[in-house]
């Protein structure tokens, strides 16, 4: 690639083009603040890589911004213009998009005595069409709304998966992008997602789906376990958010269970009273069973379910079955 | 918790339009139908068939519960039962992800069982009310 140049410090660079990357943006009717948060930077340098020519950026924030535009890499890429000498000087990876931006030459406008008239002719013709698009803008706009809830056990035991739900419902009856973003607890390890995430590991773990959504529901799941050496009966808090493409208020917190408990109790053992009833049983097959492909651990559950009870074993890290 | 989407105020309308005249009759369609049901259709002897209907829609998971005269020896199971008490003469069916429609269970006992010491229930949780439902049914 022709643009392509990597940093004395070994990171690749590429030249985008600003104009371009704008274009696409709004032709897809995505906001700035969607893109930034798909590539993980402010909205600020989002505008920043717009308003400039062709900004040097790291070829990583370029692949993340191809894919929040739907786009492929080449198309925002930058191919006849030479490389201009970098002018991000290796940046840390949090402020991985900062340039410093340099202020575009403004021409000096010229005004002729004669043209005033037409100009004025001109901003009322714009004041009026202004004006008839805030009135069909309002007059189609409806206020949808969106709901997101998690389903989390109350307790699980360190190592031992449990299951993580979030469902997205909405009375839109049009399709729309969104960015479910999940922070699972620090002492926590993700496992299997269905559909697939996005896994972030810096800090606590960081799960990632972007979506279209086409029907009134969708389900996001997850598989998780506590790390084996975190302690019983400490409290461990899950936060997520889901950011639509929207100007207004495109920004929802996940709603429903928050924390989960390290316990030596089963999370299908709802009661914890140290055995898996019929009702805990159906009721986590009518939860977790419809979700094709998720491997949520029912042979285990079903064995503690025919046993008479169980008990965990800290030394095997297994639970026991009383037969 | 809200988030603004634009669309055409015209498809709103047309599905509130739908929703009026399709609504109503619709509980007349769905009134009288149990959502799970059983019966015998061998409820004595050697051989024990039980029928297990489920409409639409359906839970996804049931548990049948069948209760013998305690101590009797069961000689095959179609599926298997996944739990089975010979004490207490109570066995237990597992069926997931059942899809609606009739299902048969069958059993074949040591000895003939009568009609009177044998006895079904099924368990399932309601998915619209999410509430534990018990169904008793005898020969």
């Amino acid at each position: 690639m022709d643009s392509e140049k990597p940093l004395a410090g070994g990171i690749p660079m590429v030249n985008i083009d600003g104009a371009r990357i704008r274009r696409i943006r709004e032709d897809k009717g995505l906001t700035q603040l969607y893109v930034a948060t798909v590539v993980g930077v402010t909205t600020d340098t989002i505008s920043r890589w717009e308003n400039r020519r062709y900004p040097n950026i790291k070829k990583d924030n370029a692949i993340r911004l191809a894919e929040a535009l739907e786009s492929e890499l080449a198309d925002i890429i930058e191919h006849s213009q030479p490389v201009p000498p970098a002018e991000e000087p290796a940046p840390p990876p949090d402020t991985a998009a900062a340039e410093p931006a340099t202020p575009l030459p403004l021409p000096k406008p010229r005004f002729a005595s004669q043209n005033i008239v037409v100009l004025g002719a001109a901003f009322l013709l714009l004041a009026l069409t202004g004006l008839a698009l805030l009135w069909w803008h309002t007059a189609t706009e409806e206020e949808s709304q969106i709901i997101a809830v998690r389903i989390l056990p109350a307790h699980a035991t360190p190592g031992i998966p449990f299951p993580v739900i979030v469902e997205v419902t909405t009375n839109s009856s049009l399709p729309f992008s969104l960015i479910l973003k999940e922070t699972l607890p620090q002492d926590s390890i993700p496992g299997q997602g269905k559909p697939r995430f996005v896994f972030q590991e810096s800090g606590p773990p960081v799960l990632k789906w972007i979506d279209k959504l086409s029907k009134e529901h969708a389900v996001y799941s997850y598989l998780a376990r506590l790390k084996p050496q975190v302690k019983l009966e400490t409290v461990h808090q899950f936060t997520g958010r889901v950011t639509v493409r929207s100007d207004d208020d495109p920004s929802i917190t996940i709603s429903g269970a928050t924390s989960l408990q390290a316990s030596p109790f089963h999370w299908a053992d709802s009661n914890s009273d140290g055995r898996i009833d019929d009702e805990e049983l159906l009721s986590v097959y009518e939860t977790y069973g419809g979700i094709e492909g998720l491997t949520f651990g029912n042979k285990l559950i079903e064995d503690i379910w025919t046993a008479k009870g169980y008990r965990w074993n800290p030394k095997t890290q297994e639970y026991d079955l009383l037969r | 918790m809200t988030a603004k989407i634009i669309h055409p105020r015209t498809q709103s309308l047309l599905l509130l339009t739908l929703l009026i005249f399709l609504l109503p009759p619709m509980p007349l369609l769905y009134a009288g139908e149990a959502l799970v049901s059983g019966r015998y259709l061998n409820g004595a002897g050697q051989d024990i068939q039980l029928q297990i209907t489920v409409a639409s829609p359906a839970p996804s998971t049931l548990i049948v519960i069948q209760k013998l005269p305690a101590g009797t020896v069961i000689e095959a199971a179609t599926p298997a039962f996944h739990q089975y008490d010979a004490g207490k003469g109570e066995g237990k069916w597992l069926l997931t992800q059942i899809r609606p429609g009739r299902h048969v269970l069958s059993l074949r006992l040591a000895h003939p069982a009568a009609a009177g010491a044998i006895s079904g229930e099924i368990r399932y949780m309601d998915p619209s009310s999410g509430r534990l439902t018990n169904l008793s049914f005898r020969p």
